[in-house]
């Protein structure tokens, strides 16, 4: 089987968050269009995830309280 | 010194009368006299950063990038490329080699870039078409301003200025776009608040009178910032002629008032101009102390609660002075 020679990342390793972060805490005068591309299809990626969400209408979960249980004068002891 | 001195947008002959207004301005005036002393005449603004204005500044300056990129003819991709370097280029502090550093968790470096990439992925299509310049320019970004056909002591025309995102058509109809953020949800009521609105109808007035089309109103693209997404919303706000001439009828009230004012301020100044009498001038423009509460509460709520000989010392302590001349263009006149 051939192996790759190329030391470059694959681009899913290359957009995880740590590659990002460290990016952004980069003076963006040395960003490159490769750079920029980057961060342009993980913020893609983050849209889509959002938008799924969206339209699978998750919301945050609502704890409903259990309907009170209909009491008699009898079930009181009067 | 103060914004008023040496400003182009004030009277050559009576210091205090502002002679050149936009929506802010005028705005500030409407709003609470007092306020606009302060603000507009003084310069005073409070200390540290609002990071909605820095965040609305960058996003809009951002999307000038974007916009001006593809007027010369650069695809989606490469556009988008400008419009992020852009955003990135302005929230670096070359002094300190670091990010600009934002204490919102929905306003900031990251929610940005985040926003611009998908407002402009959203409209990658859009069927908004920016309207030609009879010089061959895109109508993006552009500075506006004209002549009121009121007039200033020495029969100086009021002028009127401001800048608009876009001009573009729909269909054929001409409107002028602007664009919002804000954390609000994209409700109707949202929407609703823009009508009645002196921005918006000096937009739609300005579409009119300065390009000589027949604007029907104004598109807003508002961005619903949150946290972890981005939300957008394309709604129409229209302006009837007749809205445009009651608003127009209007502002020669509003005019009349500030220059009222502004004669009788002026003239006590000039009497005493030293810097410590100048607050003096702030009896000649009432408080409206029924706006303190408005709009998340004025920043001078804390001066104007104070007994007024020790509002100047307060003044100087929590205030810095900044430029507003709406007479200065940014892009194209």
């Amino acid at each position: 089987m051939h192996m790759s020679t190329d030391n470059t990342p694959s681009p899913l390793l290359e957009a995880s968050p740590d590659s990002l972060d460290e990016l952004m805490s980069r003076n963006p005068e040395a960003w490159s269009d490769a750079d920029l591309d980057r961060l342009v299809n993980a913020l893609r990626a983050q849209r889509a995830k959002f938008d799924l969400s969206e339209s699978e209408g998750k919301r945050p979960a609502v704890t409903r309280k259990a309907k009170p249980k209909a009491v008699s004068i009898e079930d009181l002891g009067f | 010194m103060y914004n008023f001195q040496h400003n182009s947008s004030f009277h050559p002959d009576v210091p205090m009368l502002q002679q050149g207004w936009d929506s802010t301005s005028l705005g500030e005036f409407k709003l609470c006299p007092r306020k606009y002393f302060y603000t507009i005449i003084l310069g005073y603004a409070p200390r540290g950063e609002s990071v909605h204005l820095t965040f609305g500044l960058h996003y809009h300056s951002s999307l000038e990038a974007y916009d001006h990129a593809k007027s010369t003819g650069a695809n989606h991709t490469e556009a988008l490329r400008a419009a992020i370097r852009h955003a990135a280029k302005v929230t670096w502090n070359e002094k300190l080699n670091r990010p600009w550093v934002s204490d919102d968790s929905y306003k900031n470096r990251e929610t940005l870039i985040r926003t611009i990439v998908w407002y402009l992925d959203q409209f990658r299509e859009d069927p908004l078409n920016t309207v030609q310049l009879a010089n061959g320019k895109p109508a993006v970004e552009l500075s506006f301003r004209f002549e009121t056909s009121y007039t200033a002591p020495g029969g100086l025309p009021y002028l009127l200025s401001g800048h608009l995102d876009r001009l573009g058509t729909l269909d054929g109809t001409p409107y002028v776009l602007d664009r919002k953020t804000t954390k609000s949800a994209l409700s109707p009521r949202y929407f609703e608040e823009y009508s009645p609105d002196n921005q918006f109808t000096l937009y739609s007035l300005a579409g009119r009178v300065v390009y000589n089309t027949d604007v029907k109103g104004i598109i807003v693209d508002a961005a619903q910032i949150g946290a972890n997404f981005s939300r957008f919303q394309r709604e129409f706000v229209y302006r009837t002629q007749a809205q445009l001439n009651e608003w127009y009828h209007d502002l020669g009230f509003w005019l009349e008032q500030a220059q009222g004012m502004a004669v009788v301020a002026s003239a006590n100044w000039l009497v005493s101009p030293p810097a410590e009498t100048i607050l003096n001038a702030a009896k000649f423009y009432p408080m409206n102390d029924k706006a303190c509460r408005l709009y998340g509460g004025c920043p001078f709520r804390g001066i104007c609660s104070k007994s007024p000989e020790s509002r100047a010392r307060w003044l100087k302590a929590d205030f810095v002075s900044r430029r507003w001349d709406p007479l200065v263009a940014r892009g194209d006149v």
